[in-house]
């Protein structure tokens, strides 16, 4: 049975090359990153984990989730063989399939088919594995002739999908992934985050760290919270992503009026995750799933003031799906700061201002907007344009 | 199923990386191969572009050197061809041995494998160039009508153990030029000056009874286990006993190296 057992382990790791103390400073300075000090001689000694314990046995999926530089890659590494600590001890059983960087192995020189083999070697694959590999990974990437073109011709799409086929096409007992689950491009994300799931539910223990809480909370059994090298918080995966989230939250408004890098740095995760709970909520929409649809972005408009969740709010309320038709309700959705510029908000508040059952009906704004909205290119608006058209004549006859 | 405990505490076994080297063959066979390929893919002769330069090389040398330092120019051509073909292995692992661990930090960084498997994909791949570079000898063999002699057969002996040595040297400069970035400037400059110092272009003989120049020269020696058995004669037991001592000391070096830096060689990419 494959296990991981990571003990009291701390990673610290000297930094070379490092001129002057200010550089140093300027580059580490501040929540990202682990805890710093100064070592025996001139090195600085950054301490990127600090007393990391944790147990997995087969069935566990442990997601890591934190900031930038908060350990996660350096947990993995550990985890994976490929670091050592410098305290404690990691022991694990079972083959390590560690999916860390994206490429590895890959020379752009060589066609696609000559680079099978050797990024499966480098995981310790078989031979019997590799020839295996032969067969799935020209199935899988649908690359057909260029398979037998060199690399450096391939689009960026068509090499994600090429060592994506790769590094999946060998069975592990654990398998790590760093920030794989969102690769591939847009057609071929579905295939892959199908061939990831399977590849998953194979595995008997599962790491992934990742900044999408989404992804975490569809993958994990567990999520682990780090931040400064240290685990802060362990438990159910939705859990512990809220309870980031709202840190995140927090930490976006305090860095705002506070030092501007760390500001950007969580605006940045903040909008990820804004970025990801729409995906969620547009998701829900398009399954005609409403009532997810609905509260995710009530949640979204209340927490975050987001642009698309107010949009979406606007529809369900337009269209009455997931609440009752409002059209007065549904008004000032469409106008929210943010979307003002927005062909389709623009398109509904026409809609609206036209439509006979909404009592502040203004039809001279409505075929403004319409028009405006018909110049941005929304096709949709030409039928309530050529409606409207059509009542004024019958009115003036 | 493999187990496998990483700790400070529980050092593995020194000689587990030699066990390493060799049970992940496939990786640095495969690596070696795709090197060669890569380095000749779109020439028309492909790696026997290799044998040509080596060639290129001779003829120029001898037609010059033997008028020069007043040789017989047969004799002179064949000492000439042994001594650039044993040069030309040495100096090409020692240069690509020393960025071997930098080169590769991708994959160190991203996949538990051993570091030497980097300095066997090096001697794997100058073997291949070995075997390439080693036909020209036999032509310049043939033209000069040097009689094949029971010698010969050291020759694979000789081969071996400098590849070996050559191993363990570059083991020892390919983590520790991650760790000093100087290093390898200090090498590759070390190893112009060693072409000139070291018999290959010019007899020992030459030198007059000054034999220090070659003797404490470990380049001579590793030179001498492969173009002595060439040349018709095996090496002075001088040469075997320094070959022998280097042998051992670079094993100890290496090992001292792999321990020492197994743990670290992620800080130093």
């Amino acid at each position: 049975m494959p296990f991981i057992n990571v003990q009291n382990a701390s990673f610290s790791y000297p930094i070379y090359n490092a001129k002057s103390r200010s550089l140093k400073n300027a580059v580490f300075a501040g929540r990202a990153g682990g805890r710093r000090e100064t070592g025996p001689g001139s090195t600085e000694l950054v301490h990127a984990l600090n007393n990391i314990s944790l147990n997995l046995k087969s069935g566990d999926r442990l997601g890591l989730i934190g900031h930038n530089g908060a350990g996660k890659s350096t947990l993995l590494r550990l985890m994976a063989g490929i670091a050592h600590p410098t305290t404690g001890t990691v022991e694990f059983e079972g083959r390590v399939v560690p999916l860390i960087s994206r490429g590895l192995g890959i020379n752009p020189e060589l066609t696609g088919r000559q680079n099978i083999e050797l990024p499966l070697r480098l995981f310790g694959a078989s031979t019997a594995e590799v020839q295996e590999a032969h067969k799935t990974v020209p199935e899988f990437t649908e690359l057909g002739e260029f398979l037998d073109l060199p690399v450096r011709t391939y689009s960026d799409g068509m090499r994600a999908r090429l060592s994506f086929a790769i590094c999946t096409a060998l069975r592990g007992d654990i398998l790590i992934l760093d920030e794989w689950l969102g690769a591939g491009d847009a057609g071929f994300v579905r295939k892959a985050s199908n061939r990831l799931k399977t590849m998953v539910e194979q595995s008997g223990i599962v790491i992934l760290a990742s900044h999408t809480t989404s992804i975490l909370q569809q993958n994990c059994n567990k999520l682990a919270w780090m931040r400064k090298g240290e685990i802060i918080a362990v438990g159910d995966p939705k859990d512990v992503s809220e309870a980031y989230a709202a840190e995140m939250r927090r930490y976006g408004q305090a860095g705002a009026s506070g030092k501007p890098n760390e500001g950007e740095e969580a605006a940045k995760i903040r909008q990820a995750y804004i970025d990801d709970q729409v995906r969620l909520m547009d998701e829900a929409w398009f399954a005609k799933d409403y009532a997810s649809a609905r509260k995710i972005a009530e949640m979204l408009y209340a927490k975050e003031n987001a642009a698309r969740a107010s949009y979406r709010l606007g529809t369900i309320y337009y269209y009455g799906r997931g609440a009752e038709k409002n059209l007065a309700q549904a008004l000032p959705y469409f106008r929210h700061t943010s979307l003002t510029d927005d062909p389709w908000s623009i398109y509904h508040q026409g809609l609206i201002l036209a439509d006979r059952n909404y009592p502040g009906r203004d039809e001279d704004v409505a075929r403004n907007l319409l028009e405006i909205a018909m110049m941005r290119g929304i096709r949709d608006a030409a039928q309530p344009l050529k409606a409207m058209e059509d009542r004024k004549l019958a009115v003036a006859s | 199923m493999m187990q496998s405990i990483v700790s400070p505490k529980t050092s593995a076994s020194i000689f587990s990386e030699l066990a390493n080297v060799i049970k992940t063959w496939p990786i640095w066979f495969l690596m070696g191969n795709q090197d060669i390929k890569l380095r000749y893919k779109r020439s028309i002769i492909g790696p026997f572009w290799i044998s040509l330069t080596l060639a290129a090389w001779i003829a120029g040398i001898s037609i010059l050197y033997s008028q020069i330092l007043k040789q017989p120019f047969l004799d002179y051509l064949v000492f000439l061809s042994c001594g650039l073909l044993a040069w030309n292995l040495i100096s090409a692992v020692i240069g690509e041995g020393s960025v071997s661990v930098i080169d590769n930090a991708g994959h160190l960084r991203s996949a538990p494998i051993p570091i030497s498997i980097f300095a066997a994909r090096v001697i794997y791949r100058n073997i291949v160039v070995f075997l390439h570079n080693i036909l020209v000898v036999v032509c310049v063999l043939i033209y000069a009508k040097v009689k094949l002699t029971l010698a010969l057969l050291f020759l694979p002996v000789g081969l071996a153990m400098t590849c070996m040595i050559l191993f363990f040297v570059i083991s020892v400069t390919g983590p520790l030029c991650a760790r000093f970035r100087d290093l390898q400037q200090i090498i590759s400059n070390m190893m112009q000056v060693s072409f000139f110092l070291t018999p290959i272009i010019w007899q020992p003989g030459q030198m007059g009874g000054r034999t220090l120049i070659t003797g404490a020269n470990p380049f001579y020696h590793l030179i001498e286990l492969i173009r002595a058995p060439l040349m018709g004669h095996l090496p002075a037991k001088q040469t075997l006993v320094a070959a022998s001592l280097m042998l051992l000391g670079s094993l100890v070096v290496a090992l001292i190296v792999w321990q020492y830096s197994r743990k670290r060689i992620i800080f130093w990419l």
